[in-house]
């Protein structure tokens, strides 16, 4: 390419495309802004966003769903069976609630934001709400509280539960000692045998019966009457799926 | 009053210096603000919007505030007399080219015969101070920028200097006051509509070329943010980095100033009609205007790497400001 003519080709294009260019920016400086003054304006989220968790008590059911699905474990719920006379009302199903939610703890400092929680959730009780803005200084100040019973409350309510259930274990060895003191008057050893043959079936319950009966009631809610046919064995056959369907 | 008589002068100068000073200041602290907003804006965004309520006017207020209460640093390593000489230096560079700036017919620091002479000499003033404040402050990105800028600077005078020849040649003197008279009735009378295309070029080539002088995008190199942090002025903070940038901002006035004096009519009134407006309104604004356009330039283009700079000095503006020089020269000749 000839030289000369390449050199005023530069600066014919040097000066064309600044004035391109300056065209392009004042076209801008008439658009309307995209800045959003954040604390005077607030976007609008999608409906799905997931921002903070928030849980709805008169729903909650207590069922550990969100707290065995959360993959960072920062949902801490404790629950103790109701007594009848304690008229918790009906859960949104229709049926009578079963279990006081003493504490609903959600550590939302650590919370991934991966939504599990609210997927399990049968009764969409723990959901995603707009309130982003809900932040704090200080890993405590990060920590909802949602359960809706104050200290002394919660205090009473376990030590309750304690003593029910200090009182069913009472029962309970007492009808094994009666059990046994009846296998005893039988006095052979095929009944034991029976025991052994259904062991591999339901293997996870001898484990578990000890631990639900030392720890709480937890697990109890779910299948009220359950603790009491289980000291006896009477139907083996009739817990296993039982079982398999809560651990679930 | 007879005992004054004989410092009359004096006490003159020094009120039309505060004056100057105060327009300095003013200006600068809008011209910050201005170039907060119009980049904000060009780039669709908001700007400052909080301080002082009505679109953040009053956040170079608070900022220059900031400057003033902030610890005065000298780095250990630095070469503290140069260090603290060079702001003021460039500073004193910036403001000696305001007492030849015709703002009124009879408002001007000093009519001497060299004005344009006078003001090409003293803004060659800021290089010797940029080149001391990045020598002294003893760091690589201050002395690369001061580097660039001085070999951008020395080489951007020459363009300079031959386009503001042609409104020199056309006027047939170096006084600024006489330029500006001779430019009176109307715009077409403006140098830069005179002995067209030829002063036009010039006035392109000093704008752009004077871009190069104060160190304004695309030939913002001294100061590149993005490779020298900021250029020759990095260890500079508080007030002596404000004096930088007021003394940054007056010169981008001083150049506009000199292109509206010489070019585009001073403080005359584009229309006979409009000369009940006074005329530091209109040599206000048209140098705002030219200050304006130089902030939509810094917006729109990119930085020009060092040869480039260099490839439009002395390859594209230098052999044209020299065939327009001599082009001139022939059209005042056969004018008479």
């Amino acid at each position: 390419m000839n030289p000369l003519y390449r050199y005023f080709r530069d600066i014919y294009l040097g000066v064309v495309t600044t004035c391109i260019g300056m065209k392009v920016t004042l076209t801008h400086i008439f658009m309307p802004t995209i800045t959003v003054q954040y604390p005077k304006e607030k976007l609008t989220y999608p409906p799905r966003a997931r921002t903070m968790l928030v849980t709805d008590m008169e729903t909650c059911n207590g069922c550990l769903q969100c707290s065995r699905a959360c993959p960072v474990e920062i949902i801490h719920i404790e629950t103790v069976k109701a007594l009848p006379e304690d008229n918790l009302g009906n859960a949104p199903d229709g049926k009578p609630r079963r279990l006081h939610v003493l504490l609903f703890d959600v550590e939302m400092d650590k919370c991934v934001h991966c939504g599990l929680c609210t997927e399990v959730c049968p009764t969409e009780s723990i959901h995603w709400e707009n309130q982003h803005e809900e932040v704090s200084f200080t890993r405590d100040g990060m920590m909802r509280h949602w359960a809706e019973y104050s200290v002394e409350d919660r205090e009473r309510l376990k030590k309750r539960a304690e003593e029910i259930k200090a009182e069913k274990a009472k029962a309970a060895a007492a009808a094994q000692a009666a059990k046994e003191a009846k296998a005893k008057k039988e006095g052979d050893a095929p009944p034991k045998k029976a025991d052994k043959e259904g062991e591999p079936q339901i293997k996870s319950t001898p484990t578990e019966k000890p631990a639900a009966k030392a720890d709480t009631a937890d697990e109890k809610g779910f299948e009220p009457g359950t603790p009491e046919a289980k000291p006896d064995k009477a139907p083996p056959a009739d817990d296993s799926p039982k079982n398999d369907e809560e651990s679930k | 009053m007879n005992v004054l008589e004989p410092y009359m002068d004096l006490i003159l100068s020094v009120v039309y210096l505060v004056g100057v000073l105060m327009f300095l200041t003013i200006f600068a602290l809008l011209a910050v603000w201005l170039e907060r907003k119009v980049s904000a804006h060009l780039q669709d965004r908001l700007g400052p919007m909080m301080t002082g309520g009505w679109h953040g006017w009053s956040q170079t207020i608070a900022d220059a505030l900031k400057l003033i209460l902030k610890e005065d640093i000298i780095p250990a390593v630095a070469d503290r007399k140069l260090f603290r000489l060079a702001p003021y230096l460039v500073f004193i560079g910036s403001l000696a080219g305001f007492a030849v700036l015709p703002f009124a017919h009879n408002l001007i620091g000093s009519d001497i015969n060299i004005g344009v002479y006078y003001v090409i000499a003293i803004t060659s003033l800021v290089v010797i101070g940029i080149l001391m404040a990045g020598w002294a402050s003893n760091n690589k990105w201050a002395l690369y920028g001061a580097m660039r800028a001085a070999a951008q600077m020395v080489s951007y005078e020459i363009p300079v200097a031959l386009s503001l020849l042609i409104p020199v040649l056309m006027a047939g003197t170096m006084s600024m006051q006489t330029i500006v008279q001779n430019q009176a009735g109307g715009f077409w009378n403006w140098y830069v509509f005179q002995s067209i295309p030829f002063s036009l070029v010039a006035f392109v080539i000093y704008f752009w070329a004077s871009l190069a002088e104060v160190n304004r995008t695309p030939f913002d190199i001294p100061e590149a943010e993005s490779e020298l942090v900021a250029g020759f002025h990095v260890e500079y903070s508080g007030m002596r980095f404000a004096v930088f940038f007021l003394a940054e901002y007056g010169n981008m006035f001083v150049v506009s100033a000199i292109a509206a004096t010489v070019f585009l009519g001073g403080w005359h009134a584009p229309f006979t009609f409009l000369d009940f407006i006074p005329g530091p309104i209109w040599f206000i604004g048209k140098s705002m205007g030219l200050v304006l356009v130089q902030l939509w330039l810094r917006w729109t283009l990119p930085r020009l790497r060092v040869d480039q700079l260099m490839h439009v000095c002395w390859k594209i503006f230098l052999p044209f400001s020299f065939a327009n020089l001599l082009l001139v020269g022939l059209w005042v000749v056969l004018k008479g």
